[in-house]
């Protein structure tokens, strides 16, 4: 059970429980809730089960980097706030054809299942195409506000590119986090 | 059988050729063309514009116009990407800051206020920006306009943040201001502003009547950012922006005097709440209201990381006592608040199913709700 339904299950249970003149819309909204943290809405919504059946799953090759980064629990992502770009024609670490992989971005710090080392992560954005559309997903572990930019994943980091239109987000390996 | 309804079928129609002449009276008329409506100004206290951000489509996003009493949609502006809106009541101006290409996806930048009038909801004028206006996914405090109505205040970012500051008499920019190490924009109650620092202090900035820095200064850090960090989506009652952290703890930023001044921090939730992980939640999940009121959305499943998640439940809360004094279950989880003014306030949410739902802001009583708003409606507000 991955993060995403975990957090759907868990919001549908607690509003269940906690209200009685909720009906069926409460519920659905629960679990629209729990798709994600950023508002999932009909488009997005349809297009984050990313995290779902509608995407091949896709694998690193590396069982010390594990998980699918088609899906928005993979390790690496828990900063990440955008379309992945392994759904887009990229990786977990290249952006697509034909985009622009900007320079700046935000970092985050995430543990790796199999070594139990917490990595910075480079959130880098890919530009020059619009909005992929594809597995949209939103996490938000340590995410710090705006007037915070390095650690803040609101922020269209397509700066110094040569347009600063979005396409979809990577998370790049920078190295190994010192306490 | 066959030949029964063909007969029916002739007398019917001989009826209908009997009452022609009775019914030309009523004949439709030629309609003109062209044909486009104007919208009545000034407003009704219910009009509200809601931000489509077009995810899925970043570049052409829009702001639609409802009229939250009747349900009706009166009108949109279409926007490019990472759009902001404010308006002035006194010009009757929206002002809607976007970045655009000159190919679509490609091209030349253009960062632009496009200026559009309440009565037509067409373009004015576009002020040309520098081609460095913050993009940063819906947040009020990108822009502002100053108390006194003069200035409207533009965040910037090419990494280094300024604030560009545009005479809203010329629509025109009069001046830019470098902010170095904070963001974000606080209109105080002296036709200046403040901006939050990542050093967990923040500057306030005076403005001459040029639109000119005239002095600035600098708090002490007050903003634990790195454990418990205040959220930049604050509301302003009575001149006191109130910041709330992501534990649900009130900072007070008053900017009634001559500088800003930091009140007592207060918590929205008792002990046993926190304990079961209340916490402030929502998109844009605060809201104030002058009688001393403020709402926050809040969820029961708080964590690390859910500080954007949408929120179930609207807590209302007396400013000045410190307490709460009301609690809204919502019908559907809230992306982003707003509150009407007047003595009849009415609470505007954006909820995760992309509809607008109508309450009454006192009461906590459901009224309606308003329906297809574009593909990711994120924010709402109030045009009072």
């Amino acid at each position: 059970m991955n993060w995403l339904d975990k957090l759907t299950e868990r919001s549908a249970r607690n509003i269940a429980q906690r209200s009685s003149r909720r009906g069926f819309l409460g519920l659905l909204g629960a679990t629209l809730a729990g798709t994600a943290s950023l508002p999932l809405l009909p488009v997005a919504r349809a297009s984050s089960a990313g995290a779902g059946p509608e995407v091949p799953p896709q694998s690193t090759g590396n069982p010390n980097d594990p998980g699918d980064p088609t899906q928005c629990d993979y390790w690496r992502y828990c900063g990440i706030d955008g379309f992945l770009c392994s759904c887009c024609g990229g990786t977990q670490n290249s952006c697509p054809p034909g985009t622009e992989m900007s320079p700046l971005t935000w970092v985050g710090t995430c543990r790796n299942p199999a070594d139990g080392l917490n990595y910075v992560i480079s959130y880098n954005d890919c530009c020059g195409k619009s909005s992929c559309g594809r597995c949209i997903c939103n996490r938000n572990e340590d995410d710090r506000p705006v007037y915070r930019p390095a650690a803040n994943n609101d922020i269209d980091w397509c700066i110094g590119t040569t347009t600063n239109v979005y396409n979809c987000s990577t998370a790049v390996i920078l190295g190994l986090a010192t306490e | 059988m066959r030949e029964q309804k063909s007969k029916w079928r002739g007398v019917a129609l001989l009826l209908g050729v009997a009452c022609l002449p009775l019914v030309a009276t009523a004949e439709l008329q030629p309609e003109p063309i062209p044909n486009v409506e104007k919208l009545d100004v000034p407003y009704p206290p219910t009009y509200a514009v809601v931000h489509d951000f077009a995810f899925g489509s970043l570049i052409d996003s829009s702001f639609g116009l409802v009229d939250t009493a009747t349900r009706r949609f009166k009108g949109m502006m279409s926007a490019g990407q990472f759009a902001t809106v404010d308006h002035s009541m006194a010009r009757q101006e929206f002002y809607v800051g976007e970045t655009l290409h000159s190919h679509g996806s490609r091209g030349t930048r253009q960062d632009l206020i496009t200026v559009y009038d309440f009565e037509n909801l067409d373009v004015v004028t576009e002020i040309k920006l520098p081609p460095k206006r913050m993009n940063l996914v819906i947040n009020e405090s990108a822009t502002g306009i100053t108390s006194d109505d003069k200035y409207l205040l533009v965040l910037n970012m090419n990494p280094a943040t300024s604030v560009s500051v545009i005479d809203l008499d010329k629509h025109a920019i009069v001046s830019e201001i470098q902010t170095p190490g904070c963001s974000l924009i606080y209109p105080d109650m002296q036709g200046g502003f403040f901006t939050l620092c990542g050093n967990g202090g923040l500057v306030s900035i005076v403005l001459d009547d040029a639109g000119q820095e005239a002095s600035r200064w600098s708090s002490d850090p007050f903003n634990d950012i790195d454990n418990d960090p205040l959220s930049e989506k604050s509301a302003r009652i009575n001149g006191v922006w109130q910041f709330v952290s992501y534990a649900g703890e009130v900072q007070p930023v008053d900017t009634n005097g001559d500088k800003p001044a930091l009140g007592d921090r207060w918590w929205l939730a008792s002990e046993a709440e926190r304990a079961d992980n209340w916490r402030p939640a929502g998109w844009h999940g605060k809201a104030g209201h002058d009688a001393g009121l403020l709402w926050v959305g809040m969820t029961p499943d708080g964590y690390n990381g859910s500080h954007k998640d949408p929120a179930p439940e609207v807590w209302r809360f007396d400013v000045e006592k410190r307490e709460r004094v009301g609690r809204i279950a919502l019908q559907t989880p809230a992306l982003s608040i707003t509150v009407s003014k007047g003595e009849a306030p009415k609470l505007l949410v954006v909820n995760i199913a992309g509809s607008l739902d109508v309450y009454d802001a006192l009461s906590g009583d459901y009224i309606h709700s308003i329906h297809a708003l574009g593909e990711t409606p994120y924010m709402v507000h109030a045009v009072d």
